[in-house]
C-alpha cells in the first residue's frame, strides 16, 4: 500500500514526458508542436533566436571540397564566395544557401514533387494530388535525365547538392530552422532531382498560363463572330518587345503546317480548381538604355521580376567568384548559379515571355473503363503512373494517373463521360542537356557573343533576356524555345483524336527574336507581345497591355539618363489603364445628373493624375468605379463564371468598346426592362462605387479610403504562418503600373546596373537574406524596398578585394580524413 | 548550505547534459540525482522545480535579450498572442513542472527499490 504514491509519481513522470514529447491536436489541421521539445532553451525555438550582435567568423573543415574556400559576409548577410575552382564554388553556393534558406528549399521542392502531405498531413492532399496529376515530377525527372547527358552540367549540380548536404550534416536537431521544429520533422538529404524540381517549379509559375477551356466555352456560347469581337482584337496601342520594323532575315525557314482543329464537343469543365490569386498577377519589367541616352555614356540595365512576395524571399543574393567567373546577383535557393545579375563586363535580367506552351486535348474514350482512346482512327491504350502520396497521421493515398500520347489525363468531363482532358506541356518532354548552362553562361559572359550563345540553350520557361555590356552594347533576346505551331493552335481545347493537331517540333534557337543596339537607343520588355505581327511564325500568349506602353513612352522621352532616373522609373506608380479608362468613364457619365456630393467626387477623379500612390483615396475610387463598370457590363459573364469557366474581356477591349460602341448589347442589363447604354452603366457603376467607397472609408482603420489600405499589400510566410509574415505595408503600386505592387505580388528584386568600369550596381528585395524569423536579417530590407530605396551592392574584384561592409569571414578547408 | 550546493551542482549538470542530449536531458539528470542523493519525494519535487525552472528561465531571458526579442514576439503571436514575457513565463512554468515531477520520480524510484 505504501508503494502506491511512489508508483504514481513514476507514472506521472512518464505521462508528463509523453505529453511534452507529442504533437497535440488543437483542431483539424491545427497541431501544437511537442511542447517540451519546442520550449526547451537547448533544442527548441530559443535556439533560432539569432543574437543581433554581428555574425561570428569561423573556420570549418569539410569533406567534399578540393581547395580552400573563403566566404565573406557583408552587413546585409550577403555571402561573397571566393573559390579556387568552379566545383568548390558551386559547393559553397549550396552550402551558404542551405545555411540561410534550408526550410524554404525543402518545402519548395516538396511542393513541386507533390510531397507536402508527408509533413503537413491531409490539409495539403488536394494540392499534392493536383500537382501530381499535372505531371510536375515527370517534368523534373525528364529534365534531370536530359542533364545527365552533359558531364559539365552534372558536375555543377553534384557539387551544389554536395554543398547543401554538407551543411545539413553539420546540423544537430537544435539547429534546424524553426519551421522544422513547429511541424516536428527533420530535413532530408538534398538531391540532384530536387534541383530539377526547383527548375520545374519556375516553369510551373511562368509557363502554365493558358485559357484554352475558357476560350472554348466562350466560342461555344457566343459563336465565332461575337467571340472575335470580344476576345480576338489585337491591342493596337501596344508596342512589341522586339521593335516593329525589325528584319527577320536571320530566321530559318520551316515547312508549312496546316491549321489544327478545335473541339467544341467537350465543354464546361475546369481542368483544376483555379485559385483566386493564381496567374494573372505576375509579370516583370526589364530594360537597358544605351550609352547615347545616359548622362555618363555607359549603358544602364534595369530588371525587376514581379512574383508572389513571400518571407523568406524567393531570391537570395550572392557573389560567386573563382578563376573562371566573378558575378553577383539574385539566385534561386536550390538552383546553382545566378539568375538575374551582373559580372565585371555584362549585366542581364529577365521577364516572362508569357507564351502559351500548355495545351489541352480532348480524349475520346473507346471503352467504359476509360483505358482506350481514339488516335488517328486507331484505338490506343493509356499507360499508368501510380502516384503514392504519403499522408502524415493518415493512410497512404494511391492515385493512378493515365497518360496518353499527349500527356496526363488531368480530369474527366463530368457531363459527358465519353470525354477526358489531356494536358500537353512543353516542360514535360522538351529539355536540352545543357539548358542550365544558359544562366551559367551569362554568369561567365564577357560580351554580346557570349550572351547570344547562352540564350540559345534554354527551353522553358521562355524569358525576355535583356543585356548590356561595358563594350556599350545593349540587346534583348528570347531565352527559350517556341513550338512550331499551326495558326491558332493552342488557343482552344483541341481534338486529341488527330495527332496532327499538335506541334511536332520546336523552332530552332536561331529563330528566337532579338534586337541588338536598336536605333531607338534602348531595349525594353514588360510582358507585352514579343514581336510585331510580321514575325513569320505563329505563337500565342497572354500579354500585359499597359506597363510596356508606359515604359516605351518614358524611355523615348528620357535623355541624359542617370541611375536615379532609373530608380524612379522602377518605382513609378503611373498607370495607362487609368489614363485610358478614366476619361472614357468621365465622358460617359452625365455630370448634371449627379448630386452635389457626387459631383465633388466626380471632379476630384477627373483631375486625378493616374498615379497609384499609397496615400490618398483617388486610386481606390477609380478602381471601385472601373471594377463596378466591368461587373455591370459583363454581368452576363460574371453570372455564369463559377459554373462555366470563361474569360471576362480584357481591359483595353472593354475601353475600346465603351468608346466606340456605347449601345452594344452587353451594356443592356438582363434583369431590367429598359435598354441600358454605356452611359447608364457608367452612371450606375459610379453610384455603386461611391456607396462602397463611403462604407470602406468610414472604417477608421482604412485611413479615409487610402489606396494602400484598399490594396492591402502583405508579404506572407511561405508556409502561411501568420506570425512569420509582414503586417500590411503602406506602399505605392498597381498591377498595371511599372511599380506593380499588389496584394500578394510585386517587384521581388529591383536591380540597376551601370556598365561603367568598374561596374556599379544597386538592388533591393522585400525581405532579407536569412530565412530565419528569429534573425534581424529576416525582413530588414522591406523598409528600403517600400520607400523606393536601394542598397549599394558590394562587388568584390581583384582590384577591389576588400570592403568595410564585410562583417565576418568563413574559411572552409578540405577535410583530408 | 548543502542544499544550495546541490542545487548549483544540479543546474550545472543539467546545463552540460542539455548541450549534448535531447530536450529531456534535464529531466533525466534531475531524476538520477534525486535518486542518488536520496531525496525525499517532497524534497525532490521542490529542488527539481528550482533547478530546471532557474536553468530554463536564465537561458530564455538571456536568449530573449541577445536577440532583442525578435523571435519571442513572433512566436508569442503564433501562440494565441502571448507577449514575450508570457512566453518566457510559459517556458519557466513547463520547466518547473518538469523538474518537479522528475525530482519526485527519482526519489520515488529509490523508495520502491530500497
Amino acid at each position: 500500500m505504501s508503494k502506491l504514491p511512489s508508483i504514481l509519481c513514476i507514472l506521472l513522470a512518464i505521462g508528463w514526458f509523453y505529453l511534452l514529447n507529442q504533437r497535440i491536436n488543437l483542431a483539424p489541421g491545427k497541431k501544437l508542436p511537442p511542447i517540451g521539445k519546442f520550449l526547451s532553451p537547448f533544442t527548441g525555438f530559443w535556439k533560432n533566436a539569432d543574437p543581433i550582435a554581428n555574425l561570428e567568423s569561423k573556420k570549418m573543415n569539410l569533406k567534399g571540397i578540393k581547395g580552400s574556400i573563403e566566404i565573406k559576409w557583408d552587413d546585409r548577410l550577403v555571402p561573397h564566395i571566393s573559390a579556387q575552382n568552379s566545383e568548390d564554388l558551386m559547393f559553397a553556393q549550396g552550402f551558404v544557401t542551405a545555411a540561410n534558406r534550408l526550410w524554404q528549399m525543402d518545402v519548395a521542392s516538396r511542393a513541386t514533387a507533390g510531397r507536402l502531405s508527408e509533413v503537413m498531413g491531409s490539409r495539403t492532399l488536394i494540392f499534392d494530388k493536383n500537382t501530381r496529376r499535372k505531371g510536375m515530377a515527370i517534368a523534373a525527372e525528364h529534365a534531370l535525365s536530359a542533364w545527365k547527358k552533359d558531364a559539365a552540367v552534372m558536375k555543377m549540380i553534384n557539387s551544389y547538392t554536395a554543398g547543401v548536404n554538407a551543411w545539413i550534416s553539420e546540423l544537430k536537431p537544435a539547429d534546424y530552422p524553426i519551421e522544422f521544429k513547429l511541424l516536428d520533422y527533420q530535413p532530408e538529404p538534398w538531391t540532384d532531382l530536387k534541383v530539377a524540381m526547383l527548375a520545374t517549379s519556375m516553369a510551373n509559375t511562368l509557363s502554365t498560363q493558358e485559357y484554352d477551356l475558357e476560350n472554348t466555352n466562350a466560342l461555344k456560347i457566343f459563336g465565332s463572330a461575337e467571340y472575335n469581337y470580344l476576345y480576338a482584337q489585337p491591342n493596337k496601342a501596344q508596342v512589341p518587345i522586339i521593335p516593329a520594323g525589325t528584319k527577320w532575315d536571320y530566321v530559318q525557314k520551316m515547312p508549312a503546317i496546316g491549321a489544327s482543329v478545335i473541339d467544341t464537343a467537350i465543354g464546361y469543365l475546369s481542368p483544376f480548381e483555379k485559385t483566386p490569386f493564381d496567374d494573372p498577377h505576375i509579370g516583370s519589367n526589364n530594360w537597358a538604355v544605351g550609352p547615347n541616352k545616359t548622362k555618363e555614356h555607359h549603358p544602364i540595365l534595369c530588371s525587376d521580376p514581379h512574383l508572389t512576395l513571400t518571407l523568406p524571399s524567393i531570391w537570395y543574393e550572392v557573389q560567386l567568384s573563382s578563376p573562371e567567373v566573378n558575378c553577383y546577383g539574385a539566385s534561386l535557393p536550390g538552383a546553382p548559379g545566378i539568375i538575374i545579375g551582373f559580372n565585371e563586363k555584362v549585366a542581364w535580367g529577365i521577364t516572362n515571355t508569357e507564351w502559351d506552351v500548355l495545351d489541352w486535348y480532348s480524349i475520346k474514350w473507346q471503352n467504359d473503363s476509360k483505358t482506350k482512346y481514339l488516335l488517328d482512327g486507331k484505338t490506343e491504350s493509356v499507360s499508368y503512373r501510380v502516384e503514392k502520396i504519403v499522408v502524415r497521421d493518415s493512410m497512404e493515398i494511391i492515385d493512378s494517373v493515365k497518360y496518353t500520347s499527349w500527356g496526363p489525363v488531368v480530369s474527366e468531363d463530368q457531363k459527358n463521360p465519353k470525354y477526358g482532358l489531356a494536358m500537353r506541356w512543353l516542360a514535360h518532354n522538351w529539355h536540352n542537356p545543357d539548358e542550365l548552362m544558359a544562366f551559367v553562361g551569362m554568369n561567365q559572359a564577357e560580351n554580346y557573343n557570349d550572351y547570344y550563345n547562352a540564350t540559345s540553350k534554354h527551353v522553358v520557361p521562355s524569358q525576355n533576356m535583356v543585356f548590356a555590356s561595358t563594350d556599350g552594347d545593349i540587346a534583348m533576346r528570347i531565352l527559350g524555345r517556341m513550338p512550331h505551331r499551326a495558326q491558332g493552335e493552342g488557343l482552344f481545347v483541341m481534338d486529341g483524336s488527330v495527332s496532327s493537331n499538335g506541334y511536332k517540333e520546336l523552332l530552332p534557337a536561331v529563330d528566337n527574336p532579338y534586337t541588338l543596339n536598336p536605333a531607338q537607343g534602348y531595349v525594353a520588355s514588360a510582358n507585352q507581345n514579343t514581336t510585331a505581327a510580321d514575325y513569320p511564325f505563329a505563337y500565342i500568349g497572354n500579354y500585359d497591355d499597359y506597363r510596356g506602353r508606359y515604359l516605351n513612352r518614358r524611355l523615348t522621352q528620357m535623355d541624359s539618363i542617370t541611375v536615379e532616373d532609373m530608380m524612379k522609373l522602377q518605382n513609378d506608380p503611373y498607370s495607362i489603364l487609368a489614363e485610358d479608362a478614366l476619361p472614357a468613364l468621365i465622358k460617359a457619365t452625365d455630370r448634371s445628373k449627379l448630386s452635389g456630393q457626387e459631383q465633388l467626387i466626380y471632379d476630384q477623379l477627373a483631375k486625378w493624375n493616374c498615379r497609384f500612390v499609397g496615400k490618398g483615396p483617388e486610386a481606390t475610387m477609380f478602381m471601385l468605379w472601373w471594377t463596378k463598370f466591368k461587373e455591370n457590363t459583363w454581368d452576363e459573364m460574371y453570372g455564369i463564371i463559377d459554373s462555366i469557366p470563361i474569360l471576362i474581356p480584357e481591359n483595353y477591349r472593354t475601353i475600346e468598346i465603351l468608346n466606340t460602341n456605347p449601345s452594344y448589347v452587353f451594356f443592356d442589363m438582363k434583369q431590367t426592362t429598359v435598354k441600358e447604354t454605356a452611359s447608364d452603366i457608367a452612371m450606375l457603376s459610379f453610384k455603386e462605387a461611391l456607396a462602397e467607397f463611403t462604407k470602406f472609408a468610414a472604417d477608421p482603420i482604412n485611413d479615409k479610403g487610402s489606396w494602400s489600405q484598399y490594396k492591402h499589400t502583405t508579404i506572407d510566410h511561405m508556409g502561411k504562418i501568420p506570425a512569420f509574415g509582414s503586417k500590411i505595408i503602406e506602399v505605392d503600386g498597381f498591377k498595371d503600373a511599372l511599380n506593380a505592387t499588389q496584394r500578394f505580388n510585386g517587384p521581388s528584386w529591383r536591380m540597376i546596373v551601370q556598365l561603367s568600369t568598374p561596374v556599379k550596381a544597386w538592388g533591393v528585395y522585400p525581405g532579407g537574406q536569412s530565412g530565419n524569423p528569429g534573425s534581424k536579417y529576416y525582413d530588414n530590407m522591406i523598409e528600403t524596398w517600400r520607400t523606393g530605396n536601394y542598397n549599394d551592392l558590394v562587388f568584390l574584384t581583384k582590384e577591389q578585394p576588400e570592403s568595410d561592409k564585410i562583417i565576418a569571414n568563413w574559411q572552409l578547408t578540405k577535410n583530408e580524413n | 548550505m548543502k542544499t544550495s550546493f546541490n542545487i548549483i551542482l544540479m543546474i550545472l549538470a543539467c546545463y552540460i547534459a542539455g548541450l549534448f542530449l535531447p530536450w529531456w536531458s534535464g529531466m533525466l539528470v534531475i531524476t538520477a540525482l534525486s535518486f542518488f542523493l536520496n531525496f525525499s519525494i517532497s524534497k525532490g519535487a521542490v529542488i527539481g522545480a528550482i533547478v530546471l525552472g532557474i536553468l530554463w528561465l536564465i537561458l530564455a531571458v538571456y536568449t530573449h535579450f541577445t536577440n532583442n526579442g525578435i523571435l519571442t514576439s513572433r512566436v508569442g503571436e503564433l501562440f494565441q498572442g502571448l507577449s514575450s514575457v508570457q512566453l518566457i513565463l510559459a517556458t519557466f512554468v513547463i520547466a518547473t513542472i518538469s523538474g518537479s515531477i522528475s525530482g519526485m520520480a527519482g526519489a520515488a524510484l529509490k523508495k520502491l527499490i530500497s
